[in-house]
């Protein structure tokens, strides 16, 4: 049974969730906790406050499940915009206890929709298969371009192109799917 | 717009210099709207977290939430599925060599093997090795252990399954990974076994294995 509910896709896994099935959760959280995780990690800056931001966002997106449908978009965008207020909450607690203890923290403006979506793109990067995964983050991270690419990966020219314009215009509707 | 422009306008996204295409662009408001969106997603990604660093949260915060929910217990997490759901669809992974699926960032897994199931029995699953900070560890993952009297043991056999290596004890939830001593060589021992072993003080293996698999390489 475990391994049903692991091979479900996203929409599935949602519309179990919504229902109230624990063992939904469980996948919901093994699927997308580390997005959730390392969001709150880069907006907030300590291990601590993402931990309890994590838990946070399960906690009440199971509270609230029935709120969610799938007309808002998918579960996975729906618990990110959990994350981005109780992210908020927690930075807001922090302007207090500075205020509070007179200290001069800095109000570094940080933007978690920013944040939010360029760590949604390095797990959609994850989840896809090869070799346009490789060929993205090479195009990405090392600043390859596409015959560099073409010749380490020992591939064609144009496959190299196809990848990169499908790959590019499945990264832009998942984050448009999100907004 | 054809696929040939697309292309260009993905790899300008990406900041490949295109002079003639860019003049195009100068005309065109569709084109320009397009690039910019595409722009979008490759700067997002490049401030962004690379896949290997993105970070889950430890094992505790899982235990937390249940506790806080008052979930039914046995809900567990699996880690690692993919490699127990690719081992049960593939079947042995033998020859695959290098692979680098391990996406944390200290851990790089060297070789992968699916665990079958020894006749009559339901267990399964799949072993890993791979290299961390402190050097080499066996990774193992088993699904459908039956809970009986005794405990599970992980050994490492020769191709001969004549000599064997005691590596540990596997718990209940059938996962756990071991540190192999330095000098041993897995060339020699390739081949992962676990077996159930009962509390009689024996260290020997009771030859009732319940599943096996061959590391690669």
């Amino acid at each position: 049974m475990d391994q049903a509910v692991e091979a479900l896709d996203d929409a599935s896994l949602a519309e179990g969730f919504r229902q109230g099935r624990e063992d939904h959760l469980a996948e919901a959280y093994r699927r997308w906790s580390r997005l959730i995780h390392t969001i709150a990690l880069r907006s907030l800056g300590n291990v601590a406050d993402a931990e309890d931001v994590t838990q946070q966002v399960f906690v009440s997106a199971w509270r609230g499940r029935h709120t969610y449908d799938q007309s808002m978009g998918p579960l996975a965008a729906w618990l990110v915009g959990i994350a981005k207020r109780r992210v908020a909450d927690r930075w807001a607690a922090r302007k207090r206890e500075e205020r509070a203890s007179q200290a001069a923290g800095s109000d570094s403006g940080i933007d978690v929709t920013e944040i939010a979506e360029s760590v949604l793109l390095a797990e959609e990067l994850v989840r896809l298969g090869e070799p346009r995964r490789t060929i993205l983050e090479l195009a990405f991270y090392q600043q390859h371009t596409h015959l560099e690419i073409a010749e380490k990966l020992n591939l064609p020219l144009g496959t190299v192109k196809s990848h990169i314009r499908r790959g590019l215009g499945s990264l832009r509707t998942r984050l448009e799917g999100g907004r | 717009m054809t696929h040939r422009d697309a292309d260009r306008l993905a790899l300008l996204a990406l900041g490949e210099p295109d002079p003639a295409a860019e003049s195009h662009l100068v005309y065109c408001p569709d084109c320009t709207a397009e690039l910019a969106a595409l722009r979008e997603v490759v700067t997002s990604a490049r401030s962004g977290p690379r896949p290997e660093e993105l970070q889950a949260p430890p094992d505790q915060v899982w235990k937390r939430i249940s506790a806080e929910l008052e979930l039914k217990p046995g809900r567990r997490i699996r880690r690692d599925f993919l490699l127990v759901l690719a081992a049960c669809l593939v079947g042995v992974l033998a020859g695959v060599g290098v692979v680098s699926l391990a996406d944390r960032p200290d851990v790089r897994t060297l070789s992968r093997a699916a665990l079958e199931p020894l006749p009559g029995k339901p267990a399964h699953g799949a072993a890993e090795v791979q290299r961390t900070g402190s050097g080499l560890r066996l990774s193992v993952t088993v699904d459908d252990l039956p809970r009986v009297a005794g405990f599970y043991e992980v050994w490492l056999l020769d191709r001969a399954a004549g000599r064997l290596i005691s590596v540990g004890g596997l718990p209940a939830s059938g996962r756990a990974a071991f540190a192999l001593p330095a000098g041993l060589d897995l060339a020699e021992f390739p081949v992962v076994d676990v077996s159930l072993e009962p509390y009689d003080g024996d260290p020997a293996h009771s030859k009732n294995s319940f599943a096996r698999g061959t590391l690669p390489g």
